[in-house]
């Protein structure tokens, strides 16, 4: 099983991708990024007192680089880290303390973190997945298509448990971007649901 | 004019027409309600669908939609719609018709005459039954051939209905006028047609729409009404609504 997000968790995602048959049959005339935004909500908080939540978090964070972490300033995820959780953002991720993180982690609450937003990208290309990582605000801005909502509805997205559709349905998830596009490839957008996100347990 | 006396509309009879049209307002409908689902057709649907339009994606998307109108300018009616997500002549996203049923004989006769839509008559019924709603389509009486089940669980809203039901919804079907003499004085026609939903608005300002979990099933199957063409293996998503509408011809885009 692993956290979402972390590194292990794109590992996984790029790997399930690269292996599903019917996702690279499925998205084999895809063309388009997207720039994910997942906003912090009561869940994340939750979530982010296990330590293996934190670690994997921290983890995933540490794919970008420490310059791009620096971006961060000033944000709402920014001040999460620097002002609640007492780490400088251009901490390097072996310097962190995963266990006093997570336990100042435990007393935030979904206030603390309102408005906090991690950002990854991601290149979907042909039925591959050309990439897949955490970027800072402002980053790839320009992507084809935006997805964003809060951490739970995200959660319930990759686990497999409710397809994309149906969360951007009810306004869970938000989808910006061409939709006459996503219309006409629905069948990638199922796939990369069912056969690529379920394909990868989460905790 | 065709009758010296003068006409008194547009369709037929001229001194006392089925049905009327306001060209500038269309056909205006008020407090309506429908079940409608969305799904991937699977198996093949070029034997249905008209020379000039193609499927919009891969595989064809389809919506099966059961309405009730309690006021409209034809009238009071019920209606279902079997619809097939096309390219038009333009390369245009559009629904194609395929298959429709309506209850009164003003839809009808409006319908196949002015849009083309293939309308026939048949008992289509929406009713609340314990937690659900429940759309049926009959034709004859007792002959079901759709039964369509919905629980409302929540909202609907953001770009995937947008996307869905554009405003306005663009509607092509084939109007046709069997030949007299030989053929050639008939008339055969792709139409554009289109309907302006307005979805009601409840006290909070929120749109009255809900998704929820659906079934739909083709119960007895009937060659002479073949609705079940549209095979799909899932629904994508199902909504029910509550709405106002306006319905009118757009152009011919194509002559057969």
């Amino acid at each position: 099983m692993a956290i979402f997000p972390s590194r292990e968790w794109v590992e996984a995602v790029l790997q399930a991708a690269e292996k599903s048959e019917k996702y690279k049959e499925a998205a084999k005339d895809w063309e388009g990024d997207f720039l994910s935004i997942i906003e912090g909500d009561e869940e994340f908080v939750r979530d982010l007192s296990r330590r293996e939540v934190m670690e994997g978090f921290i983890s995933f964070l540490d794919m970008m680089p420490s310059e791009a972490r620096k971006k961060f300033k000033g944000t709402p995820m920014g001040d999460v880290f620097e002002k609640k959780l007492g780490v400088p953002l251009d901490t390097p991720a072996d310097k962190f303390s995963i266990d006093e993180m997570t336990s100042m982690a435990s007393k935030l609450s979904a206030e603390d973190i309102k408005g906090a937003c991690t950002y990854f990208w991601s290149d979907f290309w042909h039925g591959s997945v050309r990439a897949m990582k955490p970027v800072a605000p402002g980053e790839h801005e320009d992507a084809t298509f935006k997805l964003s909502g809060k951490y739970s509805a995200w959660k319930l997205m990759v686990s497999g448990r409710q397809d994309t559709i149906r969360l951007v349905m009810s306004n869970k998830l938000k989808l910006e971007g061409d939709m006459s596009y996503v219309m006409k490839h629905m069948k990638a957008v199922v796939a990369l649901t069912k056969e690529v996100f379920a394909g990868v347990p989460i905790d | 004019m065709v009758l010296k006396g003068g006409d008194k509309g547009e369709s037929i009879p001229f001194d006392a027409p089925l049905y009327d049209i306001n060209r500038e307002r269309g056909i205006e409908y008020r407090n309506c309600d429908a079940l409608a689902a969305v799904f991937m057709i699977t198996g093949d649907i070029n034997e249905i669908l008209p020379e000039g339009l193609e499927p919009f994606s891969d595989p064809p998307q389809g919506i099966i939609w059961i309405s009730r109108y309690s006021y409209s300018t034809l009238g009071q009616y019920n209606e279902q719609i079997s619809l097939i997500m096309v390219k038009d002549i333009h390369g245009e996203m559009g629904y194609y018709i395929p298959y429709i049923y309506v209850t009164n004989d003003a839809a009808m006769a409006a319908g196949r005459e002015l849009a083309g839509a293939p309308k026939k008559l048949a008992d289509i019924d929406i009713k609340n039954k314990l937690d659900f709603l429940e759309g049926t389509l009959e034709r004859p009486s007792g002959k079901r051939l759709i039964t369509f089940t919905f629980k409302p669980v929540e909202r609907a809203m953001g770009s995937v209905v947008e996307a869905y039901f554009p405003y306005p919804t663009p509607l092509l079907s084939v109007r046709h006028l069997p030949w007299v003499k030989e053929p050639g004085d008939g008339l055969t026609q792709l139409i554009s047609w289109y309907v302006e939903i307005d979805f009601h608005k409840d006290p909070k300002g929120e749109s009255t729409i809900w998704m929820g979990p659906a079934s739909i099933t083709y119960d007895s199957p009937s060659e002479l009404d073949p609705v079940h063409k549209l095979k799909f293996d899932e629904v994508l998503g199902a909504t029910y609504f509550q709405f106002d509408m306006k319905l009118n011809v757009k152009e011919v885009q194509k002559e057969y």
